[in-house]
């Protein structure tokens, strides 16, 4: 028996002589049981077959058709010509305070073993070096005594911009600029004492 | 259609890959949604807002990359979004401070629920029936062969071959959970 038939008849909850035997003997196969374990829950769970109204379909197209229907925004220069005063005012006073749009932003795609996370990376450029605001999705929250670790790097040279536990939107600041190192990467890093990064990569723009 | 001709004619505005692409992720949504916000009626709610929320987005999105993944974390964005939204309508109605960063309780398994629901909408038809009548509804091989009319030893070879589709189909589950 092989591991893909014996993984089958685990999930179908089929487990004979053969199945007992190949389980004992394999100890990949033993590691799956937790995993097979919890996609059978998931099977006989009733949210899994719950389905939507017939007609969420119609209704998300409809939905759409309206969202893309809308006026497009004037521009801000417009506004400044077109509004009267008072209003002129309440928008000089927003495009003062709002904060300013990102000088990039960049996709941070899951690797490896973390193929599932995704996350961007917004940057500006300030005069320490660069402020990041960093969203990542998909990531299971570190372990105890792990953390995640964001790193800048040029060839060999890494620096830390700070670390994170699970997945979320954090700031981060850097004392490099991304124009000289321009490699995005996380990576899950034991808490070691260890400043250099020798975890395993999770997130990388390469 | 490709996934990536679909992809490129969602985000250009096109209503047909708008309902194809519900097509193929709506019912995985819905089980994201259904299982962070226990409730049909939010969970709708939040289908409807993936699916506009993921076109607002489009013009971000890798063409070259799959949907699914992207497709999930504005699906469970959504839902942890809608929770607290309702989170806080209880809160005040209850004039309790409401917890703005809480989770939905069952928001880590929604992944795995994910991609059951994807795995299970790839299987074929009598394939999915076999599977849905054995876990779900807990039927013996020989209660199903009754119930859908086939001599038993169809339904066991009709059960093998689904858990062995849906076994290789979910196998990349496996391998993260073991990395």
């Amino acid at each position: 028996m092989n591991h893909d038939e014996f993984r089958a008849a685990y999930l179908e909850g089929r487990l004979g002589a053969s199945e007992e035997r190949h389980i004992s003997g394999c100890r990949e196969c033993r590691a799956a049981t937790a995993q097979l374990d919890a996609t059978r829950a998931l099977l006989a769970d009733p949210t899994t077959w719950d389905e939507p109204a017939p007609d969420l379909g119609e209704r998300v197209v409809a939905a759409f058709k309206r969202e893309r229907s809308q006026p497009q925004r004037p521009s801000w220069r417009w506004l400044w010509v077109a509004v009267p005063a008072a209003a002129a005012i309440a928008v000089a006073a927003w495009v003062v305070t709002r904060p300013p749009a990102p000088d990039w932003k960049v996709d941070l795609p899951g690797v490896a073993q973390a193929a599932q996370a995704m996350g961007t990376v917004e940057g500006w450029n300030v005069a320490a070096g660069t402020r990041m605001e960093v969203h990542v999705d998909n990531l299971p929250a570190a372990p105890a005594g792990f953390v995640y670790e964001f790193w800048m790097s040029q060839g060999r040279n890494h620096v830390s911009a700070g670390s994170f536990i699970e997945a979320g939107s954090v700031e981060l600041v850097a004392g490099v600029s991304r124009r000289d190192f321009p490699r995005l990467w996380i990576t899950m890093e034991p808490l070691d004492g260890n400043t250099a990064p020798t975890g395993a990569v999770v997130l990388d723009t390469g | 259609m490709s996934t990536h001709r679909l992809m490129q004619r969602f985000r250009a505005g096109d209503p047909e890959a708008t309902r194809r692409l519900y097509d193929d992720y709506g019912k995985a949504v819905f089980a994201v949604a259904v299982r962070a916000l226990g409730d049909r009626g939010l969970a709708e709610e939040a289908v409807q807002l993936t699916f506009l929320s993921a076109w607002r987005a489009a013009e971000s999105f890798d063409l070259s990359r799959d949907p699914a993944p992207w497709l999930y974390a504005i699906a469970r964005r959504v839902a942890i979004d809608l929770y607290r939204r309702e989170r806080r309508h209880r809160s005040v109605d209850n004039d309790v401070e409401p917890e703005i960063a809480v989770l939905p309780p069952s928001i880590e398994t929604t992944w795995e629920a994910w991609e059951v629901r994807i795995a299970l909408e790839r299987l074929a038809p009598e394939e999915l029936e076999v599977i849905r009548v054995t876990h779900y509804r807990g039927l013996t091989h020989s209660e199903a062969a009754e119930e859908m009319g086939v001599p038993i030893g169809t339904i066991k070879s009709r059960s093998h071959r689904a858990h062995k589709h849906l076994a290789a189909l979910l196998q990349h589950l496996r391998q993260e959970a073991t990395a």
